[in-house]
């Protein structure tokens, strides 16, 4: 089953199609496909098995994708997670309440996949992370990594796990709305 | 009393976390009170149950609709393969 060539058989076509959704282009999309499953041999110690195996290769190749469009990306993402906890921290006024008030996103979770515009920006703005925050936070929502195994492998603190998933998801809301939203709501 | 009242900055980090592990039953008070009084809190946690939900969504099949024709072709099949198996090569010789 867990024969890697078995997987080009078993689910190269799926997560071709899935990058192919995301990136629009077959070249790209056919190599994100092998990355995807080279990283996947590496880091298969890593598969615990809670997940299907076809599972888990998409969580990779979300990844992926995410590193993709960083790399295509002419905006210089900034790596300093300083100025992301300022960013956050000035969401707030002195009082600590919302400074501005967040929209209403119609958007139904479970069909969220299926509205292109929304997954195109939520990828956009996770490859503008800076790149400790990005991987930590798909850990915790690609692989659905607990944050203790996420603190083992990043050898971190679980405090200080808390508070990058906390950044990083308040700078991906406010990103969202400000990329989104402006155009939708 | 008072200390059962937060605002909405420490709403936001306590329903951060306690998606993540579970919070001293307190502390969830303190999140469940200022959740009924709070509308636009009430909207930021829609927002990243969204965003949790696009993550971990894996689509089945239905939901590429389009794509049914569009696969790997032969060469590249084979290409990933070779590549995969130096990869578990090196991997194994290490």
């Amino acid at each position: 089953m867990h024969d890697p060539e078995q997987w080009v058989d078993l689910y190269g076509n799926y997560m071709y199609r899935y990058a192919l959704s995301r990136v629009g282009d077959t070249a790209t999309a056919q190599d994100l496909v092998q990355e995807a499953l080279v990283a996947a041999i590496k880091a298969f110690e890593r598969f615990q098995g809670r997940s299907s195996v076809k599972t888990w290769l998409i969580a990779i190749l979300k990844r992926k994708i995410v590193d993709h469009f960083r790399q295509k990306s002419n905006r210089q993402t900034t790596d300093d997670i300083e100025t992301i906890a300022d960013r956050v921290d000035a969401l707030f006024d002195e009082t600590g309440h919302w400074k501005v008030k967040p929209n209403e996103w119609t958007v139904n979770p479970g069909l969220a996949y299926e509205q292109q515009e929304f997954m195109d920006v939520l990828y956009r703005c996770l490859s503008e992370l800076p790149t400790r925050l990005s991987e930590i936070f798909m850990l915790r929502e690609f692989e659905e990594l607990s944050t203790s195994d996420i603190c083992r492998q990043l050898s971190i603190t679980e405090s200080n796990s808390w508070v990058m998933l906390y950044r990083a998801r308040m700078q991906l809301r406010s990103c969202m709305e400000q990329n989104w939203l402006d155009g939708d709501a | 009393m008072a200390g059962w009242m937060i605002n909405c900055k420490e709403y936001a980090s306590l329903m951060s976390r306690s998606s993540d592990q579970s919070i001293p039953l307190w502390k969830w008070v303190s999140m469940k009170m200022h959740h009924i009084l709070c509308p636009f809190c009430r909207q930021v946690r829609r927002q990243l149950e969204v965003i949790r939900s696009a993550c971990r969504l894996t689509p089945d099949d239905e939901a590429l609709a389009g794509m049914e024709g569009r696969r790997l072709s032969d060469e590249a099949c084979q290409q990933i393969k070779s590549v995969l198996q130096k990869t578990a090569k090196a991997k194994d010789s290490r």
